[in-house]
């Protein structure tokens, strides 16, 4: 049981890691950087002179002490678009780069089904899910701890903890991607891509004539701003998210049990 | 030696006729590209067949087919009785074993940590001994192995398991003469345990060292499947000589002299027949140098099957 998603982890984690650190590091800087911000302008008034589609980009209508400050710095865009890409991105290399590599000769004549194969790979984004949530917890509370600020714990956690469904989501767009592709580059490249643009048609339709259009965006139902600075949980959004995993990684199944590997 | 290889073939056959791969009428396309056309082939229990054709015949295209690779255009293919395609195969898995043309792991992991994975997802009855036998250097990355260390990892992965079918796909590449010959000697022995053995070669010393029956493949086309007998004595020599003086090509237009090439002091020539008399013959020749070779698979395809199949 899982031997490949334990195979894959092993490949893995220094890289994610080595990520997650990174990560960790400019979560860190944030909150080191906040009171110098605090005393040099008025963010409140920064956000509220913004057009409103870009407020909403931003996720964050008031920046109220240090979690309003990395709702607006890190976790409304950088978390949530350019994580999001990396987590398709990555997910879209995982059918097509063994397929592209001829990797996956090898794995396919043991006694392993096509859909345990593909499910063991997706359930392999697991390491980087932990390592990334892991790593930016740790290195920002202890970098808050460091300065002295207040920091809420408990949204810190609620925005890092309802990120792994999210992240599953994208990631499941990049397994689509990759199942229905030949190339590993192609796979990852064009999964990365709508992601992105998934997370600007969600951001910029929300409260236009348009919103209709960002029902499709995993980005609709994973509201990291909220969760930081107000501790704001949706479990029906959760649940949609769950369902756009599950769906598209059924759909990943059936293209990949009739493929030519 | 022929005689003993005929002995133990009859009675391998004796043993049992049971089918170990079938194919039935197998086209294959990719696109518009016709890789196989109609392929019908059986393969029995305990026997070492050689799938034998140029590169880009289709040998590949055939095993990764049987092996749920790759989806038939038409036709069928069964392993132990089972289809392929049906989710009953996988349980058939555990009774293959399996080396592909070239073969591919992560860069990264060491050679441990791929034979333990492999381990994890199928018996390892045999995996020490073979780490022993054919010297794999355990803790090197995969990334840092020569060609040969990449070839005897392959080895210990396909067999480890102890399966009754083995599939080979062009063995012999990349290994030196050492090791083709521990290989051979490997494989001598597993055909002594009733063991079935598939292995596709462009190279006929190989196949006709250790194999049974042939089969012959070209553009996709199944030409033809014989015993390695008639293979062997098809194929002939091909001779390469160097006099002392000018050779006068009478001297050699003797019967199974073909495709003679005459160059001042030096000759080249195929030649099919007894051999002692090719021996008789070259005695008639004050020579510098000589080199006897088996005769290219190429030119055995066209002398007996080219025109026939008009491929």
């Amino acid at each position: 049981m899982f031997e490949t998603t334990f195979y894959e982890m092993k490949k893995s984690w220094k890289r994610d890691s080595a990520i997650g650190i990174a990560m960790g590091l400019m979560g860190a800087l944030m909150v080191a950087i906040y009171p110098s911000f605090e005393s040099s302008m008025d963010l409140n008034e920064l956000i509220q002179n913004m057009p409103e589609a870009m407020q909403s980009v931003f996720g964050a209508s008031t920046i109220n002490p240090v979690e309003g400050f990395l709702a607006l710095e890190m976790y409304g865009i950088f978390w949530l678009a350019m994580i999001g890409a990396y987590f398709a991105y990555r997910a879209g290399g995982l059918i097509s780069g063994e397929i592209e590599s001829g990797k996956i000769d090898n794995t396919l004549v043991m006694p392993v089904t096509r859909t345990k194969f593909l499910l063991e790979k997706f359930a392999s984004l697991i390491t980087p899910v932990i390592t990334l949530n892991l790593f930016v917890i740790i290195l920002t509370l202890a970098a808050a701890f460091a300065a002295g600020i207040e920091i809420s714990i408990q949204n810190l956690l609620l925005v890092h903890l309802f990120s792994v469904p999210y992240f599953f989501a994208c990631g499941a767009i990049g397994l689509l991607f990759s199942t229905l592709l030949e190339r590993e580059s192609s796979g990852r490249r064009i999964s990365a891509g709508i992601m992105f643009a998934l997370f600007m048609v969600g951001k910029i339709t929300k409260g236009t004539d348009f919103e209709v259009l960002g029902v499709l965006s995993p980005t609709r139902y994973y509201d990291a701003s909220a969760l930081i600075t107000e501790g704001t949980i949706s479990l029906p959004n959760t649940g949609i998210l769950i369902a756009i995993s599950l769906v598209l990684v059924a759909v990943s199944v059936i293209i990949f049990r009739r493929k030519d590997v | 030696m022929l005689e003993e290889k005929t002995l133990r073939r009859n009675n391998r056959r004796q043993a049992g006729k049971n089918t170990v791969i079938s194919v039935e009428n197998l086209s294959k396309k990719f696109g518009d590209f016709q890789a196989l056309k109609n392929l019908n082939l059986e393969v029995h229990q305990g026997e070492t067949f050689g799938f034998l054709g140029p590169n880009g015949a289709g040998k590949t295209t055939t095993i990764r087919t049987v092996l749920d690779l790759l989806k038939p255009t038409e036709g069928k293919t069964e392993v132990f009785g089972v289809d392929s395609t049906s989710g009953d195969f996988t349980e058939v898995k555990k009774r293959i074993g399996y080396l592909p043309a070239e073969l591919q792991l992560d860069e990264t992991l060491t050679c441990r940590e791929h034979i333990n994975y492999h381990r994890n997802l199928k018996s390892d009855g045999l995996a020490q001994e073979l780490i022993n036998y054919f010297d794999v250097p355990l803790d090197k990355r995969f990334k840092d192995l020569s060609s040969g260390n990449r070839r005897k990892l392959g080895l210990v992965l396909t067999f480890m398991h102890d399966p009754d079918l083995v599939i080979l796909d062009e063995p012999a590449t990349g290994l030196d003469p050492l090791l083709q010959q521990k290989l051979i000697d490997f494989l001598k022995y597993e055909e002594g345990q009733n063991k079935t053995i598939f292995l596709s070669s462009h190279r006929l010393p190989l196949v006709k060292k250790i194999c049974d029956r042939t089969g012959i493949l070209r553009d996709g086309n199944l030409v033809r499947v014989e015993d390695i007998e008639s293979l062997t004595q098809k194929s002939g020599k091909q001779v390469q000589l160097f006099a002392q003086s000018q050779v006068d090509p009478q001297k050699l237009n003797i019967q199974g002299v073909r495709d003679l090439n005459v160059n001042g002091q030096q000759a080249r020539f195929m030649y099919t027949g007894d051999q002692n008399k090719l021996l008789q013959l070259l005695n008639k020749f004050n020579l510098v140098d000589i080199q006897i070779e088996e005769a290219p698979l190429e030119k055995i395809f066209m002398r007996y099957y080219g025109d026939e199949n008009n491929v």
